[in-house]
């Protein structure tokens, strides 16, 4: 599966329009001139493609944190989904 | 010129016959229908429109407003940055909270709309962009145009259907007057060929059917006309009173001279049979000008390609000059009809018809219906000595707004 900070980058460029120059794992998301509509955006589309999204908080998180936030939120979304299976 | 004239020093327009002056006028004038078929139409009734070639928004106004701003909004910006550069004005350096944008629009963001609905009747509300409300409201063109151009003076959306762009060089053209500004940008936009505006107008009897040959659909004032085709597109024009305009040195591209507005108080989408709103706006336009009908050089008509709204049109104009019609020309034939934007596209051609000197044709005009009365030029542009002539534009809900321009 392609890593999570991977296909972020990808919708920040494709969806965002932010240059790929500017994505990097320490570059957070202020710097990346996201506002207040740009980050509920975001959450929009990060929530349709990873069925999680980022804490409100988001402003100061680099992209390696939001990464790493998502795949561990997204691991424990597929846990919890197991283990429902597993109980049922 | 008058002391009441307003001067026009900046053009933009966006077209489905080019985005840019130049390349719209060159293909106006080229007089061959532009509409084809369209893919985002497909499987409806009448899947055919007019549309801007090549219009890359993210390379125009960079990726990132790109996602933020609805397709209306986009080619409103462009033809907006166009008409300040034209006009060799600088928005980092002008007086911000002298400088108004008054843009017209009619349907505005059907296409956010409808994807927001889409993600509602399948009981997504987490799927609804939050940017459904800043893409769509129609002030937001204005909005957003202020943000681009830091223009901070009176900032407004007029709406009066196919007349809300000549409603905003009306409304501009008065905030000049009464001294809320310096400087006016005012225009119109419009993006209709979308599922909604297509299935919508055609449940409406208002579109033509001749899927067969899109591009000879529109057909203003021809006996074999049908309907109107969908268009999108957006033209904006930079307003100063002369004396600001000469005391920075800016080239006068002509002048702003009349404005008159009017309501039939008849019917919802009907014009009234006798043409009295649309006549009562043209009488009102030139006596602002302080003109006379024998002062109308040339007529840029709204002419639809509807039945009923080109045979009223064209009375009016055979009673209002007698025998001796100026040559009148309708530009839908080419790029259709662009609806909010139409009578700010319509009077930017017409001011470059009076400094030109030069009338295009009406695309697709084989055989004028008889009973018309009037002088349409057809197949090439006619070369014609003008120094006044008039742009029409009537809406849905009988709104009506006219403007007389006058050459430099």
């Amino acid at each position: 599966m392609e890593p999570v900070y991977d296909v972020m980058t990808r919708l920040l460029t494709e969806h965002f329009g932010v240059p790929e120059d500017q994505i990097r794992p320490d570059a957070t998301f202020e710097a990346l001139e996201f506002d207040s509509l740009a980050r509920l955006e975001l959450g929009m589309v990060l929530a349709d493609t990873f069925g999680v999204s980022l804490p409100e908080d988001q402003v100061d998180m680099t992209l390696a944190e939001a990464a790493e936030h998502l795949t561990a939120a997204v691991g424990a979304a597929a846990a919890a989904e197991s283990l429902q299976k597993a109980v049922r | 010129m008058t002391a009441r004239d307003m001067a026009v020093t900046g053009l933009g327009l966006v077209t489905p016959a080019g985005v840019g002056v130049e390349e719209s006028w060159t293909g106006i004038c080229a007089g061959s229908g532009l509409a084809a078929r369209d893919e985002v139409l497909t499987g409806l009734p009448v899947d055919f429109s007019c549309r801007v070639p090549d219009f890359d928004a993210a390379a125009l106004l960079g990726p990132r407003l790109t996602w933020r701003i609805d397709r209306f909004t986009q080619l409103a910006m462009v033809a907006a940055r166009q008409a300040v550069a034209d006009a060799a004005l600088d928005p980092e350096a002008w007086d911000g909270p002298r400088v108004a944008v008054v843009l017209g629009v009619a349907a505005a963001g059907g296409d956010t709309w409808a994807d927001a609905y889409r993600h509602l009747a399948e009981g997504r509300v987490d799927a609804i962009s939050p940017l459904t409300l800043p893409r769509s409201l129609p002030n937001m063109v204005a909005g957003e145009v202020s943000i681009d151009l830091r223009a901070t003076g009176p900032c407004l959306t007029t709406s009066t259907a196919c007349a809300s762009g000549a409603t905003a060089l009306g409304v501009a053209r008065d905030l000049l007057r009464a001294g809320s500004c310096d400087i006016a940008i005012a225009g119109g936009t419009d993006c209709a060929r979308v599922p909604m505006g297509s299935a919508a107008f055609h449940r409406l009897g208002a579109l033509s059917q001749r899927r067969d040959d899109p591009a000879a659909a529109s057909r203003p004032f021809d006996v074999d006309r049908d309907g109107f085709v969908l268009s999108e597109g957006a033209g904006v024009v930079v307003l100063e009173r002369p004396e600001h305009a000469r005391a920075r040195g800016a080239r006068i591209r002509g002048y702003l001279a009349g404005y008159g507005a009017s309501a039939d108080g008849y019917h919802a989408t009907s014009p009234r049979p006798d043409g009295d709103g649309a006549r009562r706006a043209v009488e009102a336009a030139l006596a602002d000008a302080g003109a006379e009908p024998a002062d109308v050089h040339h007529v840029n008509a709204h002419g639809t390609s509807t039945p009923q709204g080109d045979r009223i049109e064209a009375n009016l104009l055979g009673a209002l000059f007698g025998t001796g019609t100026p040559p009148v020309t309708s530009v839908k034939g080419t790029i259709g009809h662009t609806l909010g934007a139409a009578g700010a596209v319509e009077a930017a051609v017409t001011l470059l018809s009076l400094e030109r000197q030069l009338v295009p044709p009406t695309a697709n005009l084989n055989q004028l219906d008889e009973g018309l009365a009037i002088d349409v030029v057809t197949k090439a542009p006619r070369a014609h000595r003008m120094t006044g002539a008039l742009s029409n534009a009537f809406g849905f809900g009988g709104q009506n707004a006219v403007l007389f321009f006058r050459a430099a």
